[in-house]
């Protein structure tokens, strides 16, 4: 049941499918996961699928497990403390690693975006997962408390700048034991993450559908990648995504458009 | 499809069992606390008159937006079920075609060991 698992859900930033840290950390119950395959919560918002699946699987999941506590998949069970941990020491030596540092600050002292933008700035696969992760369930609460689909503006814009940019997997980011040979499985990983980066883009082109925003041209965007390349061939995905993919993103948002829009929100904040 | 991906989540209805050929694969679903791993062998769920679908085969339905009983509306989640069975080495057991009254208790424990 890995797709049920911590691993999977988008508030956790620190691993996703076969690549990222050995333990975990829940954003939303702020606890770092020492056994997050086994480990699962009513707020799972899975990192693998579309918008419109996500949201139906969370709102079936959270009919099974509680959203209030992290619980063992297999049993439904509150987890206990051996599962978790919410002690600064253990969190503390999450920190020593610039991603899992604004990971576990995200959220603290209300500086979800500055963490976001920490994140962009860092290199790596396990960057662009976090990123993408987190700042997913950013704008989606954003949008579920009314807010706008431009609460996902910057995040789109890091993800535009980053989006022909290879995901650089060291090979000890890869996290699990697997029969497929090292290469094979590193070219999973970077085509997970890049179609992540489309996924993203899509929820952001669906909330600006609902808006009448040009941005909407993008709610299909990691089907269609999907479609015309056909093949789980991470080469075939990056070439379409360098043609393609990069033509669509420019075209749904402009740098002056990027640029009015980012204005607009700093007035708003200001006002 | 909906098996592979896990749609309708824990508990949900499912006619399939899904294996791996990878004992790691194995154990690492099965877990730290509780699970363990179950084995059998192909000529043993065909013996026990069970369908067996290879990875091979799973890997040939899973293309495009799928063939025949993978036909999905979605190619980007063909794509990611394809991504699960090529990465836990997944086979299907399917027992959708077995009579309404087979004895499935029974089945199961001559089918794994």
């Amino acid at each position: 049941m890995l797709p049920l698992s911590c691993v999977n859900c988008s508030f956790n930033g620190l691993q996703y499918d076969s690549v990222g840290t050995t333990v975990g950390y829940c954003t939303e119950h702020k606890r770092v996961l020492n056994t997050p395959s086994e480990l699962t919560c009513g707020r799972l918002f899975r990192k693998d699928l579309l918008l419109a699946s996500a949201r139906r699987e969370q709102q079936l999941h959270e009919q099974r497990f509680t959203p209030s506590a992290i619980s063992y998949l297999r049993t439904r069970q509150v987890a206990n403390g051996a599962s978790t941990s919410a002690s600064k020491s253990d969190v503390h030596a999450l920190e020593s690693d610039r991603v899992a540092l604004a990971v576990t600050s995200y959220g603290r002292l209300n500086t979800k975006i500055e963490s976001l933008a920490q994140l962009s700035a860092l290199d790596g696969a396990r960057a662009d997962i976090a990123l993408l992760s987190l700042g997913r369930v950013y704008v989606r609460r954003c949008k579920d408390r009314g807010g706008r689909w431009t609460s996902g503006l910057h995040l789109l814009w890091w993800i535009r700048a980053r989006l022909t940019t290879e995901p650089a997997i060291d090979i000890r980011d890869i996290r699990i034991e697997t029969a497929l040979p090292i290469a094979r499985q590193i070219e999973l990983a970077q085509w997970s993450i890049l179609m992540l980066r489309l996924t993203v883009l899509s929820d952001l082109g669906s909330y600006a559908t609902e808006e009448g925003h040009g941005v909407r041209a993008l709610a299909d965007l990691a089907e269609c990648a999907a479609l015309e390349t056909r093949e789980l061939s991470f080469r075939k995905l990056f070439r379409w995504i360098r043609t393609t993919g990069r033509e669509r993103v420019g075209k749904a948002l402009s740098e002056d458009e990027y640029e009015r829009l980012s204005s607009d929100l700093h007035q708003d904040d200001s006002g | 499809m909906r098996h592979i991906l896990y749609l309708d989540g824990a508990g949900r209805e499912t006619q399939y069992h899904s294996t791996s050929e990878e004992r790691d694969a194995a154990s690492h679903f099965a877990g730290q606390t509780g699970g363990r791993v179950y084995e059998t062998m192909v000529a043993t769920v065909q013996a026990a008159g069970v369908r067996h679908i290879s990875k091979i085969e799973l890997l040939g339905l899973l293309q495009g937006t799928g063939h025949g009983d993978a036909n999905w509306p979605s190619a980007y989640e063909v794509m990611t079920a394809r991504r699960y069975v090529e990465q836990w080495s997944e086979h299907l057991i399917n027992y959708g075609e077995l009579p309404d009254d087979a004895d499935l208790v029974a089945l199961l424990a001559t089918i794994y060991t």
